[in-house]
């Protein structure tokens, strides 16, 4: 009974915890530009972070340690480094693009300026973790994120002809669009950054830590990641194909939230935009905090000191120190004057360049058997995990020359 | 147990629970004909040693922009280790402020080094031929670990991708089951600031599995809070 309340749990939260700002911008924009055209890409994305989510979890489980716990241990300070301050690089990058996707949610709501929301949006978040406990920092924003699910709910049931065959149909054999390929790889790019983003799988995988977790729960995790990303994943597929059915017809490529918030209304009136504003804040409120708890645990974890949400301030300074100051930085960005759209679709393609990096210390110590026992990777899952790797390294190789080229996704 | 792969960056905690820091080096003692662990480095300076020159670039700059700790580090002698468990060093209650314990002492040569400077030391066997050293075998500590020998292998930073670490039981993802090579610290090895001299060709030293144990140190009982 307690696995299934964990399972039911994990589920819940990872549906509501899916979908962060990256997503909101770049599935919309995608979907309004190229129609069904990269859903195939998505799915693929898809995959790949429930392959990268298991393996952590059950990295955690098996060695009784955290991913940079056990990076650390296996690639030693010099090597582990690399990957360290690739993800908190862009952790930062991806945390100004979540702290201005809040400002622009509230600007939505209360009609001020969002440059004058990004201050006390940022103390909110922060105080949150401070304050907060474990439980309270996973489970509130995601439950807030799951009014989002109102956008699928609008395909299904809000009265939009969605052709759906085509739709499962561009899955399986896309048709590439004619023209501007460039554009077109730039934004499957962003997309694979904004679905496989590192710190999901990191924050993840400290949970397993902040809740104790151990080998008894290895069905918990496989189930939590299959059933909650294939769920949570429902959200990013209506994103995308709402939009497709929405603006391409009117060759509109939704660039704001309150254009992608059109879809809800159009099937649920008042109802759906205040449902959509709240799920949007509830997600990229969770995805704020997750991004900043991951920095400080990255860091801790590879130094050793001490860390854990539920633990109180004074217990971790050093841990609350990174998170505060990555907040910091995070807030000075978005200060600078840079448009904070552009800054979400840059990190997610510097997603990319970062996540062979972070994959592939993954991909070793999953295969070690001093670390993990009985549990290592098997033929499939090595066939998995390197095909994916494959596929993030020449996107990796392919990412700055096309935001060069296209100027940051046009 | 190997260093490396048992000791070397694991987690360092207290019997309280409090994280003292990670295991950034180890001392090891030269005696004649033999060889020990001890103490157990952490801290600033021992990390950045490891970075080389570039390391030491920060070391020298890190004062001018205020911190003044880059060059130190602290050191724990094994009395004060309650378990060696696997993926962490449990120290005694209350240790976990080591202020006034000896900080970045440099190697005296000939007659300690430190394990990240053992093992970037080439090895020469008698042809000439040149090797390195993956890793360091040890005996469990018994109160602190004697060195067995050494892990020796053609190519190893080729070998194991460039990691610090292996997994002797696999060839896959860098392992290093075959290929790799063990020197017993017992058969007159000399070690030079510039080279450690192998007195047995390298094609006739042993195979890992003909080399003692390195049974790793028990798991830890329950889990651990972060």
């Amino acid at each position: 009974m307690r696995k299934l309340a964990a399972v039911a749990l994990g589920v819940v939260t990872a549906i509501g915890g899916f979908v962060d700002i990256g997503e909101l911008v770049t599935l919309p924009a995608a979907g309004g530009t190229y129609r069904f055209a990269l859903l195939w890409v998505l799915a693929l994305s898809v995959i790949g972070a429930m392959v990268y989510a298991e393996m952590a979890g059950r990295i955690e489980l098996a060695s009784q340690r955290a991913v940079f716990e056990v990076l650390r241990e296996r690639l030693g300070f010099k090597l582990g480094v690399v990957p360290l301050l690739a993800v908190i690089a862009l952790n930062v990058l991806t945390l100004s693009a979540e702290i201005a996707g809040l400002a622009f949610v509230l600007q939505l709501v209360v009609d001020i300026s969002y440059l004058w929301l990004l201050i006390p949006i940022a103390l909110g978040v922060l105080m949150f973790q401070w304050f907060g406990s474990w439980t309270l920092l996973e489970d509130v924003p995601s439950f807030l994120g799951l009014p989002l699910l109102v956008i699928p709910a609008a395909l299904v049931f809000g009265g939009i002809g969605v052709d759906w065959g085509d739709a499962a149909h561009q899955v399986i054999a896309p048709s590439l669009p004619t023209g501007d390929h460039l554009l077109y790889w730039t934004a499957a790019l962003s997309i694979v950054g904004s679905v496989m983003s590192p710190y999901e799988w990191y924050f993840y995988s400290s949970g397993g830590r902040e809740e104790g977790w151990t080998l008894q729960d290895l069905m918990v995790n496989r189930c939590t990641v299959i059933l909650g990303w294939s769920l949570g994943s429902v959200l990013a597929f209506g994103l995308m194909i709402g939009s497709a059915v929405f603006f391409y017809p009117l060759s509109i490529s939704p660039a704001h939230l309150s254009q992608t918030g059109l879809i809800a209304i159009a099937a649920f009136g008042k109802v759906g935009l205040t449902l959509f504003l709240l799920g949007a804040f509830g997600c990229v409120l969770g995805a704020s905090i997750e991004v900043s708890q991951s920095a400080g645990q990255a860091l801790s974890q590879f130094f050793g000191w001490s860390w854990g949400a539920s633990r109180p301030v004074k217990d971790v300074p050093k841990f609350t120190a990174t998170y505060t100051l990555a907040i910091v930085a995070a807030v000075i960005i978005l200060y600078t004057g840079l448009d904070p759209i552009k800054i979400t679709v840059i990190s997610m393609i510097f997603a990319v360049m970062a996540l062979p990096f972070t994959f592939l210390p993954m991909l070793l110590v999953a295969n070690d058997r001093t670390y993990m026992g009985d549990h290592r990777n098997g033929v499939f899952g090595n066939a998995v995990g390197v095909f994916f790797l494959a596929v993030l390294v020449i996107g990796a190789v392919a990412a700055l020359p096309l935001v060069v080229i296209t100027g940051g996704g046009g | 147990m190997d260093v490396g792969r048992d000791v070397i960056d694991h987690r360092i905690v207290d019997l309280d629970g409090h994280d003292v820091g990670r295991v950034d080096d180890v001392w090891i003692y030269l005696a004649e004909g033999a060889a020990v662990v001890s103490p157990i480095v952490t801290g600033t300076g021992a990390l950045l040693r490891q970075l080389g020159a570039v390391g030491d670039r920060i070391t020298r700059l890190a004062p001018h922009v205020g911190f003044r700790h880059a060059d130190r580090w602290r050191e724990i002698v094994w009395d004060d280790v309650h378990a060696l468990q696997r993926a962490q060093v449990v120290l005694e209650p209350r240790l976990h402020d080591l202020a006034g314990r000896p900080e970045g002492h440099r190697p005296r040569p000939g007659v300690e080094l430190l394990y990240t400077d053992l093992i970037r030391l080439p090895v020469r066997d008698p042809s000439g031929r040149r090797i390195g050293v993956v890793d360091v075998r040890t005996t469990l500590p018994d109160p602190e670990p004697a060195v067995l020998g050494l892990l020796v292998a053609a190519h190893p930073l080729r070998r194991t991708l460039g990691l610090k670490r292996f997994d002797s039981t696999s060839q896959r993802f860098g392992g290093t089951r075959h290929h790799t090579r063990y020197l017993a610290w017992s058969a007159d090895i000399q070690i030079r600031d510039d080279a450690i001299l192998c007195p047995v060709p390298f094609t006739d030293l042993p195979l890992l599995s003909a080399a003692p144990s390195s049974a790793p140190p028990p798991m830890p009982d329950q889990p651990d809070a972060p």
